[in-house]
């Protein structure tokens, strides 16, 4: 009982929900585990880099506080990955397996994050696109094992959120050098979080996973989700960002070329050096200067451990 | 004897006692904020839901740890100074002061200093003094999980291939002694304060003894290790062999050495002082 | 998360209402555990509240479902801020470990919820 395309994607319009990999077709299966694999990446990755940044807490709550972050993105992974599973993918290869260039997560957490205002950011900032890309499927996804467990994931993520943002507001309310502070992480991580959603609408859409109704909505709709929060944000803080609310196109713009150069040894963005996305793709793919230091701190014990059971006749660690 | 006296503040407590419960307590919190730095550095775990389990953890112990230090403030302003901070002045268990090697590692310390850190706690639950015994039955019921985590693994590895149950008695070797001598030296003037002041309900060797009859099944019987721990076949007690050789130990430190956290360790330590950011209470 | 807690509009500023226990409980139910979206009434968390009406000020004793609770800032502020809003001046937030919390404290209710988020309890 093959199903055609067609079928599936008027099905899919009628809103009903595709439950197991029996009612999929290859294409939808295969847009499925790219969409699916870009977020369990990007929560996967996020925990050693914000573990990174929570070695430099200020204190005891503060660091309480950050690795309950790290434990909610370590468990986000997780449910993501059993996701995976239950299609046929395996898990333990998946985390342990691939090597670093092979993790789908954005080019932001390829980036050493290393102070606790980096960290802070991070949550305000990119916990923010995570929320955004993220209540696109749990309204509209055609998939519904991933609908149900975006539920918890979503909720988890405001607290992360509004830490965040609370620790940015109070930050710059102290003035001065720690308010000066925030503006520098915010100068390469707010273009760093623009950048996340990819490429303008006008130039390409990921047909694939809106015609499946995998998400709803597109790349530029959802960055402009992202920056009518960002930007106000900035603004109560006092701090300056490249964008601003233009009335008469109804939207927020960039005040600087989208693409552009990115030197991440001085995490700078070359405001003048503007650049085509396939040249993005290509810094995206070196990767950035992280990638395998915190690829490398997740897989740290794996061989070493599975090594133990050799001659057991018992390779696996589970 | 003060058996039925209750204490609620360090003002109610003799000079000695009051040291004796400092010192405790500063112990109990140094140890479970450097146990908590341990757990926390195991993303790399060997399993996701062991990375997962780790920072959980660790976020337990480090609530302990905040509870504990919140407890010695009043203490501070009952005349006890502050300690310098440096590693020297660091009271944590000797067997945390670096990372640990590999995760068996992990779960021998899971296993023993989680288990020696609860039965020192369980000795408080009827205590004299309020504010702790206020909070003994929380930090005990997150701590069950910690046990029964560490338990799991255990019998896993033990009973997994001689491979693994080998390094993991290693592991369990390298921190044994230090770990059973942690629970205190017998005739110390700290325990005779606190046992006397009802704050503690047995001495040192009642702890011991406590301990090993909790650990004594589940390590020889259960999982089948090698380790210097017998039960009498007369009368089933559990019997340590290993003798407690006490030079240098120092007993509110509750250390060998003040060496104290490794530099890397306490460089992280130390950002807790060295930066102006407004962090509230 | 405590989105849309204190959209409720003070139509009493003339404080003609009592400041009562019951109020406060009554309060509590709109301010949500910042990491479960249920209220800390529902979670089982308030062991007990006193008011005393003259000084317009309210002592709540909550105790938190773990010792490490990340949340205890945003807890005291988010229950400050809506006690506020009942007409009070001074709130005081306590913590309690004894008896711990567990989750048979939570509410019928409270589970109902916590299902529908796809939390079992």
């Amino acid at each position: 009982m093959s199903l055609t395309e067609e079928a599936l994607k008027e099905r899919i319009r009628q809103g009903y929900l595709v439950e197991s990999p029996e009612e999929m077709t290859e294409g939808y299966k295969k847009a499925l585990i790219q969409i699916l694999l870009v977020q369990a990446d990007t929560e996967l990755m996020s925990a050693p880099a914000y573990y990174m940044a929570a070695c430099t807490a200020p204190s005891l709550n503060t660091r309480l506080s950050a690795y309950a972050i790290i434990q909610d993105e370590l468990g986000h992974a997780h449910i993501t990955f059993r996701l995976l599973e239950d299609l046929g993918l395996d898990k333990e290869y998946l985390i342990f397996g691939r090597k670093p260039h092979e993790f789908k997560n954005p080019y932001g957490f390829d980036q050493p994050l290393e102070t606790w205002v980096e960290l802070v950011v991070a949550n305000a900032f990119f916990d923010r696109a995570g929320i955004v890309l993220l209540s696109d499927p749990f309204e509209n996804t055609s998939y519904g094992p991933w609908k149900r467990a975006l539920a918890k994931i979503d909720k988890e993520e405001l607290f992360h959120l509004r830490h965040g943002e609370v620790w940015m507001k109070r930050l710059c309310q102290a003035g001065g050098k720690i308010q000066e502070e925030v503006q520098r992480a915010v100068d390469w991580m707010f273009p760093m979080g623009v950048e996340w959603f990819g490429m303008p609408d006008h130039l390409k859409r990921h047909t694939a996973q809106l015609e499946y109704k995998l998400k709803g909505k597109t790349n530029d709709q959802l960055r402009q989700e992202w920056l009518s929060a960002v930007v106000p944000l900035c603004e109560e803080c006092g701090i300056h960002v490249p964008a601003h609310y233009d009335a008469e196109q109804g939207q927020y713009v960039l005040d600087y070329p989208l693409p552009c150069d990115y030197d991440p040894e001085r995490k700078q963005w070359l405001f003048d050096k503007p650049i085509t996305w396939d040249q993005v793709f290509e810094r995206w793919k070196r990767r950035g200067p992280y990638n395998e230091h915190y690829v490398g701190m997740l897989q740290r014990q794996y061989r070493r451990f599975a090594a133990l059971f050799d001659g057991n006749g018992n390779g696996s660690v589970r | 004897m003060s058996r039925n006296r209750e204490f609620s503040t360090p003002h109610d407590l003799d000079e000695p006692t009051r040291q004796a419960l400092y010192d405790l307590f500063l112990v109990l919190a140094d140890t479970k904020h450097l146990l908590g730095l341990r757990y926390g550095e195991w993303l790399g775990a060997p399993a996701i839901e062991a990375s997962i389990a780790s920072v959980a953890m660790a976020q337990d112990e480090f609530g302990h740890a905040r509870l504990f230090y919140g407890l010695l403030r009043e203490f501070h302003e009952a005349g006890i100074p502050e300690r310098e901070e440096v590693p020297s002045e660091y009271r944590n268990f000797e067997g945390l002061d670096r990372v640990w090697d590999s995760w068996l590692d992990f779960i021998a310390a899971n296993v023993l200093v989680d288990g020696a850190l609860s039965v020192q706690i369980e000795s408080l639950q009827n205590s004299s003094y309020v504010p702790v015994r206020r909070m003994v039955a929380k930090i005990l019921q997150e701590e069950a999980f910690h046990h029964q985590h560490a338990r799991g693994w255990l019998l896993r590895l033990a009973r997994e291939g001689a491979k693994p149950k080998a390094e993991l008695e290693k592991a369990l070797k390298r921190i044994w002694e230090p770990l059973l001598q942690w629970l205190g030296r017998p005739g110390s003037e700290h325990e005779r304060a606190l046992v006397e002041a009802g704050i503690q309900d047995t001495d040192s060797e009642g702890l011991r003894a406590r301990f090993i009859e909790r650990f004594g099944p589940l390590l020889i019987e259960e999982a089948g290790l090698d380790l210097p721990l017998s039960s009498d076949a007369i009368t089933g007690q559990w019997v340590l062999g290993t003798a407690l050789s006490w030079e240098d130990w120092d007993d509110a430190f509750r250390r060998r050495s003040r060496t104290g956290p490794d530099p890397e360790t306490f460089r992280q330590i130390e950002s807790f002082r060295k930066h102006e950011y407004p962090v509230g209470s | 998360m405590t989105r849309g807690n204190y959209a409720m509009p003070m139509t009493d500023e003339k404080t003609s209402v009592q400041l009562t226990e019951a109020r406060v409980w009554e309060a509590l139910k709109d301010v949500n555990d910042p990491e479960m979206p249920i209220s800390l009434v529902d979670m089982g968390m308030v062991y007990g509240v006193s008011v005393d009406p003259q000084e317009r000020a309210v002592t709540v004793k909550l105790g938190l479902t773990a010792t490490a609770c990340p949340a205890m800032d945003f807890i005291r502020e988010d229950v400050t801020k809506r006690l506020c809003q009942e007409g009070f001046r001074r709130v005081e937030v306590e913590w309690v470990w004894d008896p711990p919390w567990t989750k048979e404290r939570i509410s019928e209710e409270g589970r109902l919820l916590l299902s529908c988020w796809g939390i079992s309890v």
